[in-house]
This record gives structure tokens, sequence and C-alpha cells, in this order.
């Protein structure tokens, strides 16, 4: 019976970990350690276990991921619709970003 | 360190939720000692900004019932200062902040259940501390004399009234120790007797032995909802789940 919850909203001290959590998910399900795992191939920077906990807390309480039912007590965790377009959205601005400053970059060399 | 005591860092509803993972994330990966403070600050974290409902209500009712607690203690000390010289007079005004903590911690737990009588109580305990407080903040300007003056008087009554609604609204409501109700009920009727009853005979003595009697009742009133606030349960109050 809360507040609704704004799926954009600043995630901060655990934006960029919540970023790397939601890209892991991408491409299918996966538990912590599997995250943790994937997190440090994806993006070379190990995942702390509170920070990604916290992380998830986050993204699941705004709806941007769910856990899936499983008797095994490594819950695996998915990408909600919400998140998968969250998750678009946020590397499309990164990418225009990362473009723009890349071609800002070339024309102070040249 | 030992996996069960690192997860027993994080609040209870956090543990409920997301215990038995964590547990078994720590047992496929062993934290070291950067891991070990990482876990430190997330329990921290989980702490301060609860993600669940239920951590969010617990985290509430409890700064809600700490400050009934120490409402309680505040106005017993602020109490004993005019009978005993010396002791610290900011505990009036931390009485009142607390007690308006706690008044709508209260409230957020009752309004779901008899909304018009948590209302009730909720609109008659922040007027009448509403006014005790403009009472202190204009004594200290200096735009009323240090008691309040004529004001004074009012402001005493409005604390009283109000406390005396709001006391029968917790009892009416009834998610709280009958003794808390009751306290706070009897406690701050006494202490409105016992002020009139100093107007009346001109002394402008207001601890009469009845008046004293009422607010050290009125005192171990706030401190009982303030236990009820810290032993309530999420599906007894608005904040809890759907």
């Amino acid at each position: 019976m809360g507040k609704p919850v704004n799926p954009t909203e600043e995630l901060s001290p655990f934006a960029a970990p919540a970023l790397l959590v939601l890209a892991t998910l991408a491409d299918g399900p996966r538990h912590g350690y599997a995250i943790m795992q994937e997190a440090e191939q994806l993006s070379g920077q190990s995942l702390g276990p509170g920070t990604l906990y916290a992380a998830l807390a986050r993204l699941e309480r705004r709806g941007l991921i769910e856990a899936i039912a499983s008797d095994d007590r490594r819950r695996p965790y998915r990408l909600t619709g919400l998140g998968a377009s969250t998750l678009q959205a946020h590397l499309a601005q990164l990418q225009r970003f990362a473009g723009k400053a890349l071609r800002r970059l070339g024309e102070g060399a040249a | 360190m030992n996996a069960r005591r690192l997860v027993s860092l994080y609040p209870e509803p956090w543990r409920h939720r997301y215990g038995e993972e964590f547990l078994a994330l720590l047992e496929d990966r062993p934290p070291g000692t950067l891991q070990i403070v990482d876990i430190a600050w997330g329990a921290l974290d989980a702490h301060l900004f609860p993600q669940t409902p239920e951590g969010r209500f617990r985290m509430f009712t409890r700064v809600a019932g700490l400050a009934g607690v120490g409402a309680g203690v505040a106005l017993a000390i602020g109490f004993l200062g005019y009978v005993l010289p010396g002791i610290n007079a900011y505990t009036v005004p931390t009485f009142y902040v607390l007690v308006l903590l706690a008044t709508i911690g209260l409230h957020l737990r009752q309004v779901s259940l008899r909304p018009p009588l948590a209302w009730l109580g909720f609109a008659a305990g922040v007027a009448g501390f509403g006014i005790g407080i403009a009472n202190v903040v204009l004594s200290t300007a200096g735009v009323l004399p240090p008691s309040g003056g004529e004001f004074g008087f009012v402001a005493g009554f409005a604390l009283w009234v109000g406390s005396i609604v709001l006391g029968a609204t917790v009892l009416a409501i009834g998610r709280y120790p009958m003794a808390a109700g009751l306290a706070l009920t009897i406690g701050a009727s006494l202490a409105m007797i016992g002020l009139s009853v100093g107007r009346a005979e001109a002394t402008a003595d207001m601890f009469s032995i009845v008046s004293q009697a009422g607010i050290l009742l009125y005192a171990a009133g706030w401190v009982g909802v303030g236990a009820g606030l810290l032993t309530a349960q999420p599906q007894e109050g608005v904040l809890g789940p759907a």
C-alpha cells in the first residue's frame, strides 16, 4: 500500500551496481552468485555481496526485476518488461553520451 | 567471519526476504575482508533505507515508538525540573518534538483501523501540542512572559484537552496495552483538573497533588504507547503490506 515508485528514481549510491545487475540479467535469469560472476566478466569489476543485494532489493522494489519461485536456496532473478525497457533506455542514453564524447575527443585531437 | 553472523547484521524483515539466498551466496563465495566491509555497508543501508514494506513499517514504528518512550521520559524529567531545581529546562521543548513524532506514528498505525477516530485523535493531539509548542517558542522569543502568561494557561489547557481526546481514541481503537490509553486519558484529565483548580484558587501553582500525579501518569502513558509502537506488527498499520 506504499506510494507508486518511479522506476527511474535515483538508485544512488547503488545506481551503477543496479545498472550492472540489470545488464547481467539481460540474456536470462540468474541467481546472486551467477550475477556476481557475470558482472565481473561484463565490467571487469567485482560486485560485493552487500552492494549486490542492496541493488537487488532496490530493483525489485521498483519492479525492474522479479524473483522466480524456486525450491533451491539460490533464488534466480529475471528482468521484468519494465526492467528491460528501463535498461534499454539507460544504455541508449549512455551510447549517445559516449558517441558525443568520442566525437569531441576526435575533434580536440584533430 | 561466520556467514550467519554476517547475515544477522541485516534487519529482520530483510533477512526474512533475502536471508537464505544471501547465506547461500556467502557459502558459495566466502567473503574476504573487503567483502565483509561491503556487507556491513549493505547492512547499514538496509537499516537506513529499508526496501520492503515490512522493513519500512518496522523502521517507522521504531522511530515513533522511541519518540513516545522518549517523550514520556522527557516529560517526567521536565516535571522533576520544577520540583528539583537544576534539571535541564530543554526537556519541555524536547517533549513536544518527540510527542509530535510519536503522535504521527500513532496516527499512521491507527488510521487504517478506525479512520474517523484516528483522525479525531490526531487532530486533537496535534492542535494541543501545536499550541504548546507556540507557547514555548513565543515565551523563548520574549513575545510572551516566561511562563506564557494568559496564553500559557490556554496552551496548557489545550495540551491536556488534546491529550485526553488522543488517549480516548487510543483506548477506543484498542490496539495498545489498555494501561497506556488509560494512563494518557486519566493522567491528562487529572493534570487538567489540577490546572483548573489551581487557577480557580488563584494560586498559580498548577502542581497540586492531583496534577503532579496526573503529569507522571500521563508521562507513563506515552512510555506505554511508545512500547506499543515498538512491538507493532506490520499488518496492523497503514504502512503494512496490502
